[in-house]
């Protein structure tokens, strides 16, 4: 069993752990911010001695705290926000010659509590030839599209973009509403009618 | 459709009907107002439960004596996106608080008073400094306050009332500090309540805040006298006080603080009444000494209730620590 520790408890001198999630610095001290149990890793001993050796010949384990969570009904994380570099999947819901549209739903494989709106601009859907991208030939309203964040935005979007090789399109219907599957990097082919589809693909793993 | 549009131009009866209320038997004679019997430099107990609504990202309950309260904490959620607000690098914090219409003892309305606007004011101070507003960039977070239930007895009871050819004002109760004593209690258990609710939305937090309120008292005999000014020495300072003052005693001023007891730091000062002019720096001191008191007694149970929730979920689990790196698969079933 681990100690539980509230916010404002000192940790511990900075000079013997790396902070990491959950905790901040003040006066010299780590401090936990949130409500969890403590997680040292490499996991040390609690002894002060060892942790002061360990300190002393090595890199010091990192201290953070975690709140544990019920994984019944709490799968959604309700905390979570998309950062900068973290990837995400996102449903399109509207498309303009210059931008896609899109709500962001999954961060970093974690499903978030309310879905954020972010925007993939024409020149964010692929890394080579960016002239000749054109949003009609890359996504349409509907399809899942795994892409990653490049800025928080402006007020209302996060900018999204899918400029590599295992980001784009993962799901989509055709126009006639039947699922499709990727046949190469820019095409998807309809299950049912054979009838071939341009999207920005991303590589399946 | 036209059938289910409400009557607008009718006092519509109740759709299922109601039946008459059955009050108690009065043959026990008038009320008294009980007095406490406990020390003044002790609070009252204190219940308070974390995670009990289930919708919304965090919550918790408070009971103190009368005062019943309850608060939902909604978010970080993105912002709304007809808002006019630039972008927000850090989270915007937003206090909500309503009495329920039956919470004070003159019925409220629906619509929020200039009292519940003030709480919501004063909460948000004592809350903004200790949330770390940074790490949640383009995001709001609401704290939503319900009062079920408090001493308050509405706006009515400071209201002066002038009557013609009377040169004096005099107020409804001789008590003048009696709606700052009420509110204050109030306001002191939702910052309390409020940060147990932060806490269990996992809203990551500089320090707990938890509210204390403080109330000094003279005797009744020295407040009517010439030297009110010098009444300094038989002062009575009470810690989470009743709106029943003590035998004999007339309040001077009240004090209302949000304080983060592990940094010794006050996020929120709220002083009304009179104190001193001789050596007013001195009493002020001191009422604020005893309500940091105050707070510090509330932080024990703030800091035990956020726990018994982390400890509910641990034990439920099952779960060792989480362990930095490993995931661990999880078991799909029903």
């Amino acid at each position: 069993m681990t100690s539980l520790v509230v916010p404002g408890q000192p940790l511990g001198p900075v000079s013997a752990y790396i902070p990491g999630p959950g905790v901040h610095i003040f006066n010299g001290q780590i401090v936990a911010s949130l409500v969890g149990q403590v997680v040292t890793s490499p996991q040390t001993s609690s002894t002060p001695s060892s942790a002061a050796t360990a300190a002393a010949t090595k890199i010091p384990p990192t201290i953070s705290v975690q709140k544990p969570v019920l994984t019944t009904d709490e799968e959604t994380n309700a905390t979570l926000l998309p950062e900068v570099s973290s990837t995400v999947l996102c449903r399109i819901t509207r498309i303009n010659a210059r931008q896609a549209t899109a709500s962001i739903f999954v961060v970093n494989n974690h499903i978030c509590g309310d879905e954020f709106q972010g925007v993939i601009r024409v020149q964010d859907v692929r890394l080579t030839e960016v002239d000749k991208v054109k949003i009609f030939n890359s996504f349409r309203p509907g399809d899942i599209v795994r892409a990653r964040v490049i800025s928080l935005g402006d007020q209302s979007n996060y900018y999204l973009s899918t400029a590599s090789n295992e980001l784009g399109v993962i799901m989509a219907d055709s126009e006639m509403g039947d699922p499709m599957y990727p046949i190469n990097w820019k095409e998807m082919k309809s299950t049912r009618t054979g009838v071939v589809e341009e999207r920005k693909v991303a590589k399946p793993f | 459709m036209a059938a289910k549009a409400p009557d607008r131009r009718r006092n519509n009866p109740p759709s299922h009907g109601t039946t008459p209320p059955v009050f108690l038997s009065s043959s026990s004679g008038p009320v008294k107002p009980k007095q406490s019997s406990r020390p003044p430099d002790e609070i009252r107990k204190i219940f308070l439960r974390t995670g009990l609504i289930s919708s919304v990202t965090g919550s918790s309950f408070l009971e103190i004596a009368p005062l019943k309260l309850s608060v939902s904490v909604l978010g970080p959620r993105p912002l709304p996106r007809t808002s006019s607000t630039p972008f927000a690098a850090q989270a915007i914090l937003t206090t909500e608080v309503k009495f329920a219409p039956f919470a004070s003892t003159v019925r409220r309305g629906y619509i929020r008073d200039s009292s519940e606007r003030d709480l919501g004011s004063r909460l948000y101070q004592a809350l903004v400094g200790a949330i770390r507003r940074e790490l949640y960039p383009k995001s709001r977070i609401e704290v939503v306050v319900t009062i079920l239930d408090s001493e308050d007895e509405g706006d009515d009871v400071n209201t002066v009332y002038i009557e013609e050819g009377k040169t004096t004002v005099e107020t409804k109760f001789w008590d003048a500090g009696r709606s700052e004593r009420a509110l204050g209690v109030v306001l002191a258990g939702c910052i309390t309540a409020a940060s147990a609710a932060l806490a269990d939305a996992g809203i990551e937090m500089f320090d707990m805040v938890s509210g204390g309120v403080a109330t000094s008292f003279v005797d009744e005999v020295s407040l009517k006298g010439k030297d009110r000014g010098d009444a300094v020495s038989n002062k009575l300072y009470v810690r989470d006080p009743a709106i029943v003052p003590p035998e004999g005693k007339a309040p001077l001023a009240t004090c209302v603080l949000g304080y983060m007891a592990a940094r010794d730091e006050i996020s929120e000062l709220w002083i009304s009444g009179k104190v001193g002019t001789k050596n007013g720096t001195a009493e002020m001191d001191e009422l604020v000494d005893e309500a940091i008191a105050a707070a510090r007694s509330a932080r024990g149970v703030l800091n035990e209730a956020s726990k018994e929730r982390v400890k509910f979920i641990v034990d439920k689990s099952g779960t060792a620590p989480p362990t930095e790196g490993g995931t661990t698969d999880v078991e799909m079933s029903g």
